[in-house]
């Protein structure tokens, strides 16, 4: 028969799974563990490589390791104190002209993201409620992205001339590569709503917007995010390249530009401006994902 | 009668992500004799399935002893001494019906002709021979889990678990399944049969013994012997005594759940 | 009683059965693979009949499309892809007995291909054998010392062939049969295709009312006729760039691949590797182009097929790992109780579950890769590739060309999308079928 169980629980032999917090700070640690894994290896190579005098021979084969030179491959310490030298002759350090150069990309980044976004939204909101447009058009925007965006940044810059927008022409060439991620994904979000969500709108006479208002949007949120995650280091690659071509003079794109014809006088300027525009792209990224953790709380998306 | 599995005092406890402890299985004590079909039943939360997955040494117990064909769970694992069927058939979508089935026979490593021989004999038996060029998608919910059944009785083990495989099913197609596995049971010869349902009348049909089980803790509250005479039919579903053990199972489980 | 039960139960059978086979063998006839394939097989044949027929090659439009010597052996090799890929399905359709005229049609294309292959893989066209002509006479530019009669003796032999090899395809094909897929077809594409056309007529009209300047936007009439002029050059350039794009891509998403089942294993380095990832995305190629040509040299193709293989490896192996981990928990469990060792859990549950994910993944860099192979030319490189010409043809103001050049880029990039496509419905046919069917 039944007894009644009233002691306390006994005592755990083993526990099923490791408390929340230490996988957050593993991944962390992992992260700077790998980073600096990799300055390792860059340095230990680059020293190997001039061991040997940049050329190994193996078997009867030899090797050219001259990419490892420091004219090609500058130390990891030169790239840092690269940093705190002056850009130009008596001018800020190099990081202060990167920091401002940064902030004028970062605007344009901003305003493409914010012109591409919405564009993408409006588009995934008409393909969602239309089969028609979507058959229609939707093969057309997907065909646009096989276009490479420096083919046409050009044509982009002109036209925004005549209309007397220049100013906006980085933005635009930005919400170029923002656009379509927004637009996919949203889209995605938007028709994958369970069938029986649907039929319960139904059977309260909802009319198409409340359907859009009260169901699609928030089931579709978490695809947006992701969305929006992707078009942030979008947005930044894309106000980048959109620089080029309009001829202005400030922003991370043109310093790229002017310290890649200054390659073989140092060319570790050129590297510290690869990684501030990486950095400011996971920044932007980072942003996204703090805004996406406050709005929704009931369901974590796996990143990309 | 030879005891194949003996399951002394065990416990299972669970710590949840935020710390809470959940004691699944409390104190479970049972011997399983070869050859017999026995059902665990029970309200969610009752700790079946997990006692289940015990046995097949797929979750690992707090305290206790289990000895599975005298071995220990993991050895008897390794030694391949049992065939598990899943709640959903679990067949993998790339491979075609026959070969789903020639899976276990692939990883035990047997030659291409008999996998291909024994898996055929295997369809055969449930009644399927015709789809094994099918994929499985192609197959209704019922028509997979068969292929499910033939999988687990490909390599022949002496010990098959089932963990609620009808449950998706509807009642007719579940009924007729019932008796598609009673028929498959008396064909293999002193094949022991431990079988997880929350349906009292398939519990009852299907065993020789009824383990009553109750939630939280998990523990056995009564284990019940179905003296229904084999071979079992739909005519022993109008029997009188089916009524009374459905009767006493129902009672039983009723109890089990109010002294909490 | 359970007699009827029996009887119950091959009721159900037999419908399931009819439904069945039904549904997987018309995936061919549900799409327009097969009339790709024909057409393709059709394309590859005049291509390769160009080839080897030197008074064409160099006179024609058409021919000069394919004086690039590394686009040759491609062509061959696609025209016995495509082949192959007709002939299997018909074969197995008709369970492996062909009609007489059919096995008639296969040898006469069998034959030609064979006649092809010899010809351009092996520098030996029997033709020239029979006719007295030697071997350089077919590669070489035609010149005042070229022997001309003997190589009209030779075509003389070829040319007739070609039309009957073309009849031969059509027979397989059977496009008269066909009719319901291409209405079909049809009616879904209908939308887009009206749109195109809008679109193009809208344009044309518009600069014409409006008189805007052509330096600004181009009439697709004025496209139109620049491409026309301009597509063998930009045939033969793209292929360049099509080359870079493709060796890029084999090694990016090779190596991707490779680390994204290595990483697999240890699910805290895959997740600690995403940031990185993201840092290594935010950096567009301009900045690693420059680099990479100092590093290599500008003219060396490795400075190009590097900044491909950069672009293509995160993709594909942040999609490795997502779908390596994507196993259900219960297929894991199932391979458990079989005690399978690791290294067979990998082979038979893990690798074809992530197989989709890869694929998904190689799909988009195929578009990645053509794309970073034109950009990166932008800085610096051979003149003979599609980037450097649509740079120099932007900065000329020269639209028409360069949209023509775009319009190459984007066809060689849907030709790569489909290559890939193919080998995904060989490899994943069971994917394929489940996914045509609407499920």
């Amino acid at each position: 028969m039944t007894t009644v169980s009233t002691s306390a629980p006994e005592p755990l032999v083993r526990a099923e799974r490791p408390p929340r917090d230490a996988s957050g700070m593993r991944t962390v640690f992992t992260t700077v563990l790998i980073l600096v894994a990799l300055g390792v290896v860059w340095e230990a190579a680059k020293l190997f490589a001039s061991s040997v005098n940049y050329s190994l021979v193996v078997g009867g084969t030899t090797i050219d390791l001259k990419i490892l030179t420091d004219a090609q491959l500058p130390h990891l310490g030169a790239i840092v104190g690269a940093f705190a030298e002056p850009a130009q002759r008596n001018g800020d350090p190099l990081y202060i002209m990167l920091f401002q150069n940064a902030l004028y990309t970062l605007w344009a980044a901003i305003r493409g993201f914010l012109l591409g976004g919405s564009i993408g939204f409006v588009l995934a909101v008409l393909f969602a409620h239309s089969r028609l447009l979507q058959r229609g058009v939707l093969p057309f925007v997907i065909a646009s992205q096989t276009v490479p965006i420096l083919a046409i940044a050009p044509m982009i810059v002109i036209w925004m001339g005549r209309a007397g927008a220049l100013e906006w022409s980085v933005p635009v060439i930005s919400a170029y590569l923002t656009f379509f991620p927004v637009t996919i994904y949203t889209l995605r979000g938007l028709t994958s709503v369970p069938q029986t969500s649907l039929e319960l709108m139904q059977t309260y006479a909802a009319s198409r917007w409340q359907i859009l208002w009260s169901l699609r949007l928030p089931n579709a949120l978490p695809q947006i995010f992701t969305a929006l995650k992707i078009s942030a280091t979008a947005s930044v690659v894309g106000a980048i390249i959109g620089e080029l071509p309009s001829g202005i003079q400030n922003g991370l794109g043109i310093a790229i530009l002017n310290f890649a014809r200054y390659y073989n006088q140092s060319p570790e300027r050129l590297f510290a401006t690869i990684v501030a525009a990486g950095v400011l792209g996971l920044l932007f990224f980072g942003v996204i994902v703090v805004i996406e953790r406050l709005v929704v709380r009931w369901r974590v998306e796996e990143t990309t | 009668m030879i005891p194949i599995i003996t399951i002394d005092t065990l416990s299972k406890t669970f710590r949840s992500a935020d710390g809470d402890e959940v004691r699944a299985l409390d104190g479970i004590q049972l011997t399983v004799e070869q050859g017999e079909f026995i059902s665990f039943i029970g309200p969610s939360g009752c700790g079946k399935s997990t006692l289940l997955r015990i046995i097949a040494d797929l979750i690992q117990p707090t305290s206790g002893t289990l000895r599975v064909n005298g071995k220990s769970a993991e050895q008897a694992r390794k030694d391949r001494d049992y065939g598990f069927v899943f709640q959903n058939a679990t067949l993998y979508e790339w491979r075609t019906i026959i070969k789903n089935v020639e899976l276990p026979l692939e990883i035990m490593k047997h030659s291409k002709d008999e996998r291909r021989a024994r898996a055929r004999e295997m369809l055969r038996l449930v009644e399927l021979d015709d789809f094994e060029d099918r994929y499985p998608w192609q197959l209704s919910g019922g028509m997979q889990q068969r292929v499910s059944i033939a999988r687990a009785l490909a390599f022949e083990p002496g010990i098959l678990l089932m963990d609620e495989p009808f449950g998706a099913l509807d009642e007719m197609t579940r009924e007729r399944m019932n008796n598609e596995l009673l028929r498959i049971w008396t064909t293999m010869k002193d094949m022991t049969v431990i079988f997880v349902t929350h349906s009292i009348s398939e519990a009852v049909y299907l065993s020789s013994r009824v383990v009553i089980m109750s939630p939280r803790p998990g523990r056995i509250s009564e284990i019940i012997d179905i003296d229904l005479p084999r071979p079992r039919g739909p005519e022993t579903r109008d029997l009188d005594q089916f009524f009374q053990l459905t009767s006493r199972v129902r009672h039983s489980l009723r109890q089990g759940i109010t002294l909490e | 009683m359970s007699n009827d039960v029996i009887k119950n139960d091959s009721l159900l059978r037999t419908t399931t059965l009819t439904a069945a086979p039904v549904a997987v063998a018309a995936f061919d006839n549900r799409t327009l693979t097969r009339d790709l394939l024909a057409l393709g097989t059709i394309f590859f044949f005049i291509a390769c009949y160009h080839i080897q027929n030197p008074l064409l090659i160099f006179n024609t439009q058409f021919g000069s499309a394919f004086r690039n010597a590394t686009l040759q052996p491609a062509m061959v090799v696609a025209l016995i892809a495509c082949l192959i890929a007709l002939v299997v399905p018909l074969w197995n359709e008709a369970h492996g007995k062909f009609s007489p005229l059919q096995i008639g049609a296969l040898v006469i294309l069998g034959g030609g291909t064979l006649f092809y292959a010899v010809a351009i893989l092996l520098d030996v066209n029997l033709a020239g054998v029979v006719a007295g002509v030697p071997q350089s006479a077919f590669t070489e530019r035609l010149t005042d010392e070229s022997p001309v009669a003997l190589l009209e003796n030779a075509m003389g032999l070829v040319t007739p062939l070609v039309p009957v090899a073309i009849l031969a395809v059509i027979f397989l094909w059977q496009p008269w049969r066909r009719g319901q897929v291409y209405t079909r077809a049809l009616n879904k594409q209908a939308a887009a295709l009206f749109v195109g056309v809008l679109v193009l007529l809208t344009w044309e009209g518009l600069i014409n009312l409006f008189q805007i300047q052509q330096f600004l936007l181009p009439k697709p009439s004025v496209i139109g006729a620049a491409f026309i002029e301009d597509y063998p050059r930009l045939v033969s350039i793209g292929w360049n760039t099509f080359q870079n794009a493709f060796w890029g891509f084999v090694f990016g998403c090779g190596a991707g691949i490779l680390t994204g089942i290595v990483a697999a294993r240890f699910v805290s380095f895959s997740r600690a590797l995403l940031p990185i990832a993201i840092g290594i995305n935010a950096v567009p190629i301009i900045a690693l182009a420059p680099i990479m040509n100092n590093w290599f040299g500008a003219l060396n193709p490795a400075s190009k097929i590097a900044i491909v293989a950069i672009l293509t490896y995160f993709p594909t192996m942040i999609s490795t790992v997502r779908g390596l981990t994507a196993v259900e928990p219960m297929s894991m469990e199932l391979m458990k109780t079989y005690a399978a060792g690791q290294m067979t859990i990998f082979r038979k549950l893990r690798l074809p579950t992530a197989l989709p994910f890869i694929f998904s993944a190689l799909k988009v860099c195929t578009t990645l890769a053509m794309i970073g192979a034109i950009v990166s030319e932008y800085f610096g490189g051979s003149t003979a590739g599609l980037g450097f010409r649509i740079r120099d043809d932007a900065g000329l103001f020269k639209y028409p060309e360069a949209w023509s050049a775009i319009f190459i880029a984007a066809l060689y990039g849907i030709f790569f999308y489909l290559v890939i496509s193919a080998l995904e419905r060989a490899l994943m046919a069971w994917h394929i079928s489940f996914r045509e069917t609407g499920r």
